[in-house]
């Protein structure tokens, strides 16, 4: 199954057999069905429950708050994770804000969908991953099902036990590729829950040994990540794994020091700008947790500090690559 | 229309009354942070209020003290609130700005409380409860884009929403001439939004708009925008006032409690005042007694 249909299924069980929950968002109506095509059908099935809107994505996610606070659950597409920014007050400043301001007698069960990340050519202003501006905003969830999660089913358990504002990132490279569920190249595909929705996911070419390398990754980095490693053993016979997390805000500590404290050399790899960005985070947590067991200091790569170019070679010059990851580990070794 | 005006003084008076307590509070060194008073605005808060169910619901802004007290009557969890104590409406964590309470709810932000207000009166639609929703704007929430968004939207999609804009001739110390092209009437009807505009501090005159407000946005489902052209009296918050002492003396002349004054006897009025004066008093004792809030 392709991840975008996953996720198109399951909206439309979510909205069959909740009444609650209401889809807002830019063109969302059939036959255009989202600029990503993620709500196709929906409209047509549930008219009721799916609401097109404006180009006022401040007034979305904001009219999606006060739904969520008066016991509806809605969820909100935005059409391109850059637009995000244009709701940052409504996520900042109200949504994330009510419950504990008002000594948790409000809660705002609320999800914002939104496909993020480049490689597709569109550019400065619709290409970017911007989820880790929000990495600081207390009050708020981050997650990001990868290729080997089932965003369809994450979705559906996350809309059962949603009690808080939760971006919900998808990489729209990722829409029209294929779901891994037992392996992902030569990879086997390892799976640990991690609360009601959430999923750990190890990638190792030998689950019985220990890597010589470790990449702590998320979302749509996943396909660059294999890419390398596999290379990098075919070539010099070096072992890789790759964790991929769905959670991206919490970061699930305890995970991410018992993976660390058995290998060394870690490589954080994101597609948002390295400065000030998630592997930032998920790097303090490893120093301040398993120092002493580092053979390496934690290596990071994510975008350069340039906005996002349209032509489609500085395009992947500037995001982080497999190349990139391979000169890495070369580094490390 | 028939009201009850001693009733009516004396919410008014409790407004008044709490307002210039925390003026006092504040200079014994006893509040947290700022606070923006409503004196001289009581009799539009109780006009609104009056008008509504229970069950209908408010959002409030920065200057939220006077619609809460005539919504929720609780002076003692909002001084409570107010002085960061856990016995506040939040507890303590919310203070002067960021009141919950049963159905009224206020936020410290600009703008964005219209289109959390335009969404609950959604849900309420949706959830065909017949409840209401009331939404409290300044002259300078115009200023922001979100306000358009959301009434855009409230025009769209037909959602029942009174919004009461308090036009008191300033944002924060800058005149309307200084930052408000055109008028909000204007603005207002290009939504195809009903509204009205009013210039007063009589609840007589008051009372009834909202009563026709509220009954038109329940009847109708459907927004309506009722604009008071008032004047605050007291500062922006605790005393950063620049304007002419002469203008603000002008304003005392219309303020709000004097026409509800001319409706009563003076005993019914010094009734009203001795037992709102006993109520802070005891109120004001207890919560100084109170312990502060906890962050967990």
């Amino acid at each position: 199954m392709l991840y975008l249909e996953s996720l198109n299924s399951s909206l439309h069980n979510i909205l069959e057999k909740n009444k609650d929950v209401i889809l807002i968002g830019e063109d969302l109506l059939d036959p255009y069905g989202g600029a990503f095509k993620v709500s196709k059908g929906l409209s047509t099935a549930f008219p009721g429950q799916v609401i097109s809107t404006p180009i006022s994505e401040a007034g979305i996610v904001g009219t999606a708050t006060g739904m969520a606070m008066r016991g509806l659950k809605p969820i909100v597409e935005i059409m391109f994770g850059d637009f995000i920014s244009l709701a940052a007050d409504q996520i900042i400043n109200h949504a994330t804000k009510y419950n504990w301001m008002y000594n948790n007698q409000v809660s705002v069960p609320m999800i914002i969908r939104t496909p993020v990340g480049g490689r597709r050519g569109y550019g400065p202003t619709h290409s970017q991953s911007l989820e880790n501006i929000f990495m600081s905003v207390p009050g708020l969830e981050i997650i990001a099902p990868s290729i080997c999660h089932n965003p369809g089913e994450m979705i559906e358990k996350l809309i059962k036990y949603i009690d808080k504002p939760t971006i919900f990132v998808e990489y729209k490279i990722d829409y029209s590729k294929q779901l891994h569920n037992d392996t992902f190249g030569n990879f086997s595909i390892l799976r640990e829950d991690a609360g009601h929705y959430n999923q750990n996911i190890t990638l190792s070419l030998y689950p019985d040994e220990k890597p010589d390398f470790l990449i702590i990754t998320y979302g749509g980095n996943v396909t660059i990540a294999v890419e390398a490693a596999e290379k990098i053993f075919f070539d010099e016979e070096i072992l890789v794994n790759i964790i991929v997390l769905s959670s991206v805000k919490p970061i699930d500590k305890e995970f991410v020091i018992k993976s660390a404290k058995e290998c060394g050399k870690i490589i954080i790899l994101e597609e948002g700008n390295v400065t000030g960005g998630w592997g930032a985070e998920v790097s303090s947590i490893i120093h301040e947790n398993s120092f002493n067991k580092l053979k390496y200091p934690v290596q990071r790569l994510g975008a350069m500090d340039i906005p996002i170019p349209s032509s489609g070679p500085m395009e992947l010059e500037m995001l982080p690559s497999s190349n990139d990851l391979y000169l890495i580990f070369n580094k490390m070794s | 229309m028939d009201l009850n005006y001693k009733d009516l003084y004396e919410k008014m008076l409790l407004i008044r009354n709490f307002e210039l307590l925390l003026l006092k509070l504040f200079e014994q060194g006893k509040l947290f942070g700022t606070t923006h008073t409503y004196v001289g605005q009581e009799a539009i808060a109780v006009s609104v209020m009056e008008n509504l169910k229970k069950t209908d619901i408010v959002f409030s802004n920065h200057r939220c003290h006077g619609h809460f007290l005539a919504k929720e009557d609780d002076p003692e969890g909002l001084l409570a609130e107010i002085m960061g104590r856990k016995d506040g409406v939040c507890g303590g964590r919310g203070g002067s700005q960021h009141l919950q309470k049963n159905n009224f709810y206020s936020n410290g932000i600009q703008g964005g409380i219209v289109a959390n207000a335009m969404g609950m009166a959604f849900a309420e639609k949706y959830k065909k409860t017949g409840n209401i929703v009331v939404v409290f704007m300044g002259d300078g929430t115009w200023g922001e884009g979100i306000s358009y968004e959301a009434l855009n939207m409230a025009s769209l999609w037909e959602v029942p929403l009174v919004v009461v804009v308090e036009n008191n001739r300033y944002a924060q110390s800058t005149p309307i001439k200084v930052n408000l092209a055109g008028s909000i009437l204007k603005r207002v009807q290009s939504f195809d939004i009903d509204a009205d505009d009013v210039e007063s501090n009589d609840i007589a005159v008051l009372y009834p708009k909202f009563h026709d407000a509220v009954n038109f946005v329940r009847n109708n489902k459907k927004p309506f925008v009722q604009i008071v052209n008032t004047y605050r009296l007291n500062a922006h918050s605790k005393g950063d006032d620049d304007r002419s002492e002469e203008e603000v003396k002008k304003w005392w002349e219309k303020e709000p409690l004097k026409y509800v004054e001319t409706k009563i006897t003076e005993d019914e009025m010094n009734q009203a005042k001795l037992s709102i004066e006993k109520r802070l008093k005891i109120i004001e004792k207890r919560v100084n007694d109170t312990e502060f809030g906890s962050i967990n």
